[in-house]
Order: C-alpha cells, then structure tokens, then sequence
C-alpha cells in the first residue's frame, strides 16, 4: 500500500541482521552449556569393569582449594591387561566440603559401593570410579539462559521475515494474528528466563535450605575440636568474596567424624573480608567448641542452625518466578481471532467499528479507582524496593567491612533513584484519593457529526477548593505497538475545544455547558491496537494537590446515525 | 506474461455504505475479491475484512462498503481501505486502494501541539 514507508524495507533487513546477530551470540550460551553439561556425563557411556580398591584415604590440605581431596587407588582389566585408577569423579580437583568426601567413603566402606569402575573405551588408562563431576548442573544452567535467548532471537528474526514477504495477503492475516504467534514466540524466551531463573532458585537453593532449616532443629548438640580455621577466598566478577572455612573433629556415638559445615548456607561467601576474619579468629585451632550433629547421619554436622539475614534471601526468587510463571501463562492462554471471523461481521455489521456493545467508557475517578491506584503504586514501589535493598545491603556491608565497592554504589545509585521516586508516588497517590470528585453527565453520549448535546457536572466530595475548572472536547488517537516483549501505546491529540472555563469558585461546584461536535468529526474507531475516539474532559487544577482530570467518552457514529 | 489486475467501475472515490463494483482481469480468474479496511502507522496493524465474493468466470464482483471506518490519516493512526484479489492458495494477486469517505478525501486529523486539556502543574509534571 502506498501509506508504507519506505524505509521498512531497510528496517526489515536490519530487524534480520539484529535477529540472526542474537541468535549466533546466543547460540554460544548454548554450545558452551551443552560441552560443560557433557563433561559431567560423558562417563556415562563408558564401559562398567570390575575393580578393586587399593587405598581411599581422605587427606586435608588446609593450604589448598578445594581444601578436602582423595588418595585413591583402584586396580581393574582390560583385555586382560592391568591398570591402577586413581580418579575418583571426571576433573575432580577435590570438595569443599569434608562431609561429601565422607559420604563416599560411607558408600564405599559400608554400602558395597566401588566395586565396579568406568573405563573410557578409548583410553583404558582412563577411568573413573563414580560418575557426576565436571560441570553438568552448570552447563545445564547456561543451556536453559542460551536456549531462551536463542528463542528470542529466533523471534526477532521471524518477525522480520514475515514482515518482508512480499506475497503475503493483506488480509489473510489479520488483527495482529501473526503478531500473535511472534508475542508468543518471544514472550515464551523472555519470560522462560525469568522462570527458569526464578524457578531454579527456588526448587535448587531456597527449598532445600528451607527444608534443611528445619530438619536442623532436631540436631544434636554435640562438643567438638577445631583442628583448623581460615577464611577462603573466592574470585568473583565483582571482585573476591569470602567464606569462613572451620574444620574441626567430633564424637558421636562412639566414633570419630570430622566436618567443615558451618551454617545452612555454607559459611556466607560474600565482599566482606573482615566479618569472616572475625568468625575465623574467634576458632583457633585446638579450640573446644559446639556443632550440631545429625542423629540420622552423623558424618552431617554444622556449627551454626540459624538462616540470619539469609531468609530475606529466600524472597529474592520469589519475583522473577511470578514474572516468568505469569507472563508464560499469559502467553499461552492469549489467543487471537483470524481474519476470516471479522468478514463474517463486517457483512451482517455496518455500524461504526466497536469491539462490543457495552456503554462508551467513562474514566470518571471515584475513590475507588484512587485506592486502587494506591495499592497498584504500593505494589509497584515495594517490588522494586524490594529487590534493590538486596544490593543495596551488599553495599552497605562493603563499605561497612572496609571494602569500598565503588562500581557496585555507582552501579546502584540509578535503581536506587528510581525507587525513591516510586515511594514519592505512593504518597502523590494517597494525597490524590482526597482531591475532589466530580460527577460528570452527557446528555447523549452517542452522537453525529453536527449534533448538539448538553454537558453538566457536580461535585460529589473530596476536599480542596479549585482554582480553575474546565471542560474540553478532545479527540485522540492511540497506537498500540511491540517493542520487543514491551508493549507500549503511544497518545496524540488530533481534536481539543474548551466547552467551559472558570475560575469563579461558585461557579465550580455544578454547572451545564454546550457540546457541538463538528461537521466534519472523525467517526469513532476502536480497535484493538488503534483506537480514534473522542472524550468530554473535566480539569480542575487544586493547588497543592494532583490535579483531577476525568474523561467521559463519547461515541461518534457515521452522519444519521445518532440516538435520538 | 499476462497481468492480472484488479479494474473498478469509475473512480477510486466511495461513499461509505456504498457499493463497489468492477472486476478482476488475467488469465486465470480464481479465488475470491475481499473488501477491508486495515490500520497502519505506529500501532500494529490490525485488518478488517468488511465483505468477500468467490470470482467466478467473467471476474465480476460487487462489495458493499460499510459505513464506516473512514480513510484516515493521522499523526499516529491511519486507516486505509482496499481490495485485494487472493487466489486459492491465499496469496495475494493484485491489490486496490480506494478511499472511502463523504467528502470523497481522506479525512486528515491534525495535531494539537500543546493540549492544554492535560496541563500538569509544575511540581507534579515529573511524576506524570
């Protein structure tokens, strides 16, 4: 047609370039996801041999990360040749925590385990004696992030060929069907990362800390002996982080078990060096301590069972596990009307274009519709609040241990502005539940080009005393449009005429003006994504709160059309 | 190579709630005429197919318009009005543009720069 630009052709291309951009960039997430989760199962499909173990001795080496290793043997036969093993998982450099080493053992030792090894076909010198290592929770992870970029882009790429296909009919697709499939194609990508984000903390961290929490209140309360204490150090992207690592030794029921948990979190890896320095001090070596045991599995012991500031951590998921859950729900469950329905009511239909039958919408602001924008502001303010006091805490205890995080306070201090902005919304809100009501009455609220009709309105309530009060006639247009996963509508005024104007404040409480709509008024059209409608606007500026502005919609139908 | 087009009896011009008559010319006459209006500009197009009539053998078709949307041009909004010839694969074979309106132009809306009807005041303005 000849209304289209054209620079949506170049637009097009781009839109192509950008999609298939995204999509190998993030096709790498995926590869990389797919090697690393490999790594951690390739053993799986090597071959199962008899073996023998020779030596399994736990060693501590407390200079050392991971601190906790293995000196392990292991003899086993292939094609009657014999070799000696000595690895215990696929790159496995060690554990960070004693009890899963101890676990093994267990396993070994006392569950019969261990009697058989993996031998990588192509190498017997290669083998393993349990499977896991490597990095396959991890790999997974980065798959499902790759895998709903990659959906993105496929989106977007999608998106712009559909748009470049010159033979499609006009009217084979129509009312945003295929923006339907493309929403969809997209939402699913988007908010499958905020899910799958949400969701695997939930299920994989706050779940079973949760559960963990209160298994640890049967525990028993036991003596015990620090055999050494030191405070690890981890590389993170933003920056080191710390971690107090205890290790100390302890009887129960008559034997001897040694362990390095130290709380249901892990011992806290976080920016401040000098709190865990503290807790590392405060147990030297040879110290008489106290640690919890589990009677089931005494090799499990910690030495702290309380969650502290962590079980404000177990909200954090809780959000991006609603966005995800949410928007994939409203994906899914939206569903878009072809073409091919809209001629059957175009045929039977020739009034002017109106979803449904209902009454023009009125914006009238009662009080309830104030509350409720009241507690969508409070809702909104506290969601962002929420997360950003997250990091806001992080950044508080860096500069409170002596850490000075300068990026991540610069990096802050924009969210942190917002949500201060947000929170004087709420009360801009709460003050505008007070401003006046008005009752405003059209006395024909479907009307011709040419009509007449009259307007009156009356105070109902609220407080504050206008200094000005207007009426208007205002016609509008409004696009809805996709950027992306947001959708956003855009407002322009094509039509605004002053019915009523004063700032006589007896006049202001109730009063009747004239509305004439013009000869040549557009008529109205509302569809789903653009909408020319026309409205009786009253404004009453009240100093030292929000102004009141109440819209009155007015239906414009074709000349002869009009209610009498 | 044969065109194939789509040819209306009088001018490009049409009254709403009228008819549009004319006819589809080309080798191969098949599939059907549709009449729709269709919105371009910010907003996703949205398509409205306001009447349809399978071709038969000597191309004739009769659409009847409805009374409205207008053919429109606005800062944000437009609405256009078409027919489209769509063989019996669903692709498009030809297409008209027509303008329905009782003027006999597109209706043009202007712009109101600064809408006094939504004057914030100062101290609230950013909040908006």
């Amino acid at each position: 047609m000849t209304a289209r630009k054209s620079g949506e052709k170049m637009s097009r291309g781009c839109g192509m370039l950008f999609g298939i951009g995204w999509t190998a960039f993030s096709s790498i997430f995926v590869a990389v996801g797919l090697f690393a989760f490999w790594s951690g199962v390739k053993t799986r499909t090597w071959e199962e041999v008899p073996c023998k173990i020779l030596k399994f001795e736990i060693i501590d080496v407390v200079k050392e990360d991971p601190p906790f290793k293995v000196e392990l043997a292991y003899r086993y036969s292939v094609d009657g040749k014999s070799y000696t093993g000595t690895q215990l998982k696929a790159e496995f450099k060690g554990e960070e925590q004693y009890e899963d080493l101890a676990e093994i053992e267990d396993r070994i030792y006392g569950g019969g385990e261990g009697s058989v090894c993996w031998v990588n076909p192509d190498d017997p010198t290669d083998a393993v004696l349990f499977h896991g290592g490597g990095d396959s929770w991890f790999g997974l992870i980065f798959v499902a992030f790759g895998g709903g970029f990659v959906l993105i882009g496929l989106g977007l790429i999608f998106s712009a060929w559909r748009e470049g296909n010159p033979k499609k009919a006009v009217t084979e697709v129509g009312d945003g069907e295929a923006d339907g499939k493309l929403g969809g194609l997209l939402g699913c990508g988007f908010f499958g990362v905020f899910a799958a984000v949400g969701v695997g903390m939930l299920l994989g961290l706050v779940v079973p800390t949760g559960y963990r929490y209160f298994a640890v209140k049967g525990w028993v309360e036991t003596p015990a002996e620090v055999v050494w204490s030191r405070v690890r150090e981890s590389s993170g992207d933003d920056g080191p982080t710390y971690r107090a690592d205890i290790f100390y030794s302890y009887q129960f029921e008559g034997r001897s078990y040694r362990s390095n948990g130290y709380s249901l979190t892990g011992g806290g890896g976080s920016s401040g060096r000098d709190g865990k320095l503290e807790i590392v001090e405060a147990h030297p070596k040879g110290k008489a301590i106290t640690c919890y045991v589990n009677p089931k599995q005494p090799r499990e012991a910690l030495l702290n069972r309380s969650l502290g500031w962590w079980a404000l951590f177990g909200l954090f998921p809780l959000p991006f596990a609603a966005i995800g859950l949410g928007g994939l729900y409203a994906t899914f469950i939206r569903k878009e009307k072809p073409a091919g329905k809209k001629a059957k009511t175009g045929k039977s239909d020739r009034t002017p274009l109106r979803i449904d039958r209902s009454p023009p919408s009125r914006k009238g602001s009662t009080v309830g519709k104030r509350l409720l924008h009241v507690l969508g502001a409070i809702a909104i303010a506290a969601f962002w609040n929420g997360i950003t006091s997250v990091f806001v805490w992080q950044v508080f205890k860096g500069w409170r241990d002596g850490d000075s995080p300068w990026f991540l306070t610069l990096f802050m201090l924009p969210f942190v502005a917002v949500g201060i902005g947000l929170i004087i919304h709420v009360f801009y809100r709460i003050v505008a539940v007070f401003s006046p009501i008005y009752v405003v009455e059209i006395g024909d609220d479907t009307m011709s080009p040419g009509s007449r009709t009259s307007v009156s309105w009356r105070r109902r309530g609220g407080y504050g005393s206008p200094r000005r009060l207007s009426v208007w006639l205002i016609g509008r247009e409004e696009a809805t449009y996709r950027r992306g996963t947001d959708t956003t509508t855009s407002t322009e005024l094509f039509y605004e005429e002053s019915l009523f104007e004063t700032e006589v404040s007896q006049m202001m409480p109730a009063g009747r003006c004239r509305l004439d709509l013009p000869e040549d008024a557009v008529p109205t059209f509302a569809g789903k994504h653009n909408k020319l409608q026309w409205f009786v606007v009253l404004v009453a500026d009240v100093p030292r709160r929000p102004d009141v502005r109440d819209e009155y919609e007015i239906v414009v139908t074709p000349q002869g059309r009009s209610r009498s | 190579m044969s065109i194939q087009s789509i040819e209306l009896e009088g001018d490009e011009c049409c009254q709403p709630g009228s008819t549009v008559r004319g006819r589809v010319v080309g080798s191969r006459i098949a599939g059907e005429v549709r009449l729709f209006w269709n919105t371009c500009g910010r907003g996703t197009e949205e398509v409205g197919v306001v009447d349809r009539q399978p071709l038969s053998g000597d191309g004739r078709f009769s659409l009847t318009l409805a009374e409205a949307p207008f053919t429109t041009q606005g800062t944000l909004v437009s609405i256009e009005w078409g027919i489209e010839w769509v063989d019996d694969s669903g692709d498009a074979v030809d297409r008209r543009e027509i303008v329905v309106s009782p003027s006999g132009r597109p209706i043009r809306l202007a712009r109101v720069d600064e809408p006094k009807s939504s004057k914030s005041k100062r101290v609230w303005k950013w909040t908006r």
